[in-house]
């Protein structure tokens, strides 16, 4: 990224080179040895930022939660045993041995293998949100910036009207008619969500468009697409992944609330969202059944968002005025 | 200032149009309009019968016309539930979710107006890190688990306060609390920082080297510049809010519009479901326009915006 920003800043100076001229600049300018890889950048300033590398390796274990739960959760998280509902934290069962350390909910499931199998439905909402909702955004914000006039005004004025919706009322109002799954959810979280992302980066786009670089790859007689593709986008991007880390908590949230309100991937799927909504009606017998899957959601959301604060600092601490 | 008002207005109308574009076509969405609004098990006459009955096999745009002249009559038609007005039905819930939306940002302020200002003024003390990993925190976790854990140690195991329904001070403030709890972490984190900015202005050294007290300097001169994009959060988080009271109006069985909404949905309520949103719709461009508005007038600058 910063390779790439300062390859902007040098080839403004060479406006007059031509178009196989930058791009060798831009090569050369990448491959200085003094800096090293981004991604080696990335990793030292990620252990030197403590509280962020806290996030990344809670991120770490919950995502291996959800690729392998069988792995990790003690029993079957649908195994059913009425005869031991509601059992409260560190309960040994008897009859079989079982030990289940967070307790069992009404119908006598694991709550910490319905946990660990919840954490699947979580992670795969708020990351496919963020990368659908993400990339449709900042192609919506590149062109709607980058085009200008009758087209930017056009695409300004769906964003209004998008924004004009409360988010959680449009969100819920389209799972409930397009009937919940898994899809319908993530699709239904996506269509309030990109317009962050356009917003952000159109605004990014009406500033570098102007700038003396791009000028120059105008005057290189190159074409809008690659002018938009590989000059101007490479520079309005960073805005985007910070905002788009910083949020996949928020989307964990609302995934959540609406397997809370019964609007959320159906049952027999454990969600976060939805054992609480099971545990809700024992709270005040049961209360491991809400308590555990809330900490849950706490510990992912509060991690991304750590990380998320990392990686704002680490591409550029300007976008502090993001938060 | 009367250009920007009305430039303003016009594009709230065309917002507002589009809200009502959205709300009609969120039941085409399926391509079977009227088996949503069947049972399950209605049979193809059925089907048939609404269809002309609802007029769902004229044309779209035709159908749109009629959707929005009723509309403009504030007309959603009747709940299929309770067969009254769906709008009517709306319209009586709205005092309980304003009183909980306006409670929540009351609630917010307390809380977030001192710990914003300490933490900016005492930098790096204990009480600093404390406010700001209370609002990583406050951000960090859902809303309704909130609530669910205050209803049980608050309501049920200390017994300070009803577990649910509307009436008294006592019934409010956990949903308060619980629907302003992402407003409270946001308010002060905006706060901290923008006070942080201007105690390092001129006028605040001046006050101090004035001999000013501290309090006078922090309250009155610092907090009052401070003030002006906590602003702008406010009427940001309002929307939100009010949004938000969807969730708290469910854990704590509050009777407003959110609650509606959600049962509406759960029944398969659609003219309930249409009116809700368009109302909350209608009720957030309007807390934007004005928000914006009032902010001109603070701010002439933004006019030329």
């Amino acid at each position: 990224m910063r390779g790439w920003i300062r390859a902007s800043a040098l080839i403004e100076e060479t406006v007059s080179a031509t178009e196989a001229g930058l791009m060798e600049q831009m090569r050369t300018e990448e491959m200085t040895p003094e800096e090293p890889h981004v991604l080696v950048a990335a990793c030292r300033s990620l252990i030197r930022h403590k509280v962020g590398l806290v996030g990344a390796i809670v991120l770490i274990i919950m995502g291996l939660l959800a690729i392998f739960p069988e792995f990790f959760s003690p029993y079957n998280p649908l195994d059913q045993d009425p005869r031991l509902g509601a059992m409260p934290p560190w309960f040994t069962n008897p009859a079989t041995g079982k030990f289940h350390i967070l307790g069992t909910d009404a119908i006598g499931r694991d709550v910490l293998s319905r946990i660990v199998h919840g954490a699947q439905v979580s992670l795969t909402v708020g990351l496919s949100v963020v990368i659908i909702a993400g990339t449709i955004g900042v192609l919506i914000g590149l062109v709607s910036g980058f085009m200008g006039g009758w087209v930017d005004n056009v695409i300004m004025r769906i964003v209004d009207i998008f924004l004009a919706f409360p988010f959680i009322i449009i969100v819920f109002s389209l799972v409930a008619i397009l009937r919940p799954s898994l899809f319908i959810v993530i699709f239904a979280i996506s269509v309030r969500t990109w317009i962050v992302y356009a917003r952000v980066v159109r605004g990014s786009v009406l500033s570098v468009k102007e700038q003396e670089f791009v000028t120059g790859a105008h005057a290189a007689g190159m074409g809008i697409l690659r002018i938009m593709f590989v000059y101007v986008l490479p520079n309005v991007v960073a805005p985007a992944v910070v905002i788009g880390t910083l949020s996949v908590g928020r989307m964990i949230i609302i995934e959540a609330s609406l397997s809370f309100l019964g609007l959320g991937v159906p049952p027999p799927t454990p969600t976060w969202g939805g054992i609480l909504a099971d545990g809700r009606a024992y709270i005040d017998t049961a209360w491991w059944i809400c308590v555990f899957p809330g900490l849950a959601i706490m510990m992912t959301v509060l991690s991304t968002n750590l990380l998320g604060d990392w990686l704002r600092d680490f591409l550029d601490p300007r976008l502090k005025a993001l938060d | 200032m009367w250009g920007y008002i009305v430039r303003r207005l016009l594009q709230a109308l065309i917002v507002l149009k589009g809200v009502l574009v959205i709300t009609f076509l969120m039941l085409h969405l399926t391509g079977a309009p009227a088996e949503m609004l069947l049972p399950e098990d209605a049979d193809i006459e059925d089907v048939e019968e609404l269809n002309k009955l609802m007029g769902f096999n004229d044309p779209l745009i035709t159908q749109y016309g009629r959707f929005f002249v009723s509309a403009l009559k504030f007309e959603f038609g009747e709940s299929f539930r309770q067969g009254e007005p769906a709008m009517g039905l709306v319209l009586d819930r709205v005092p309980a979710t304003a009183e909980l939306a306006f409670a929540a940002i009351f609630v917010s302020l307390i809380i977030a107006i001192p710990a914003g200002v300490v933490s900016a003024t005492r930098r790096n003390s204990m009480l600093d890190h404390g406010s700001m990993i209370g609002a990583l925190l406050g951000q960090s976790m859902p809303n309704f688990w909130l609530g669910l854990i205050l209803l049980l140690t608050v309501s049920l195991w200390l017994d300070l306060v009803p577990s649910h329904g509307r009436g008294t001070f006592k019934h409010l403030l956990l949903p308060a609390i619980t629907a302003g709890l992402y407003a409270t972490a946001r308010i002060t984190r905006v706060l901290r920082s923008s006070m942080l900015e201007v105690l390092s202005e001129d006028y605040v050294r001046t006050a101090r080297s004035k001999g000013l007290r501290n309090t006078i300097v922090v309250y009155k001169h610092a907090l009052k510049n401070a003030a002006i994009p906590v602003v702008t959060v406010i009427g940001l988080e309002l929307g939100i809010v009010l949004g938000g009271t969807v969730v708290t109006e469910s854990v704590f069985a509050w009777p407003g519009v959110g609650r509606l909404t959600v049962n509406a949905i759960l029944n398969d309520d659609f003219p309930v479901v249409q009116a809700a949103v368009f109302f909350l719709a209608f009720m957030f461009i309007f807390i934007n326009l004005t928000v914006d508005i009032l902010y001109a007038w603070l701010d002439p600058r933004i006019r030329f915006d």
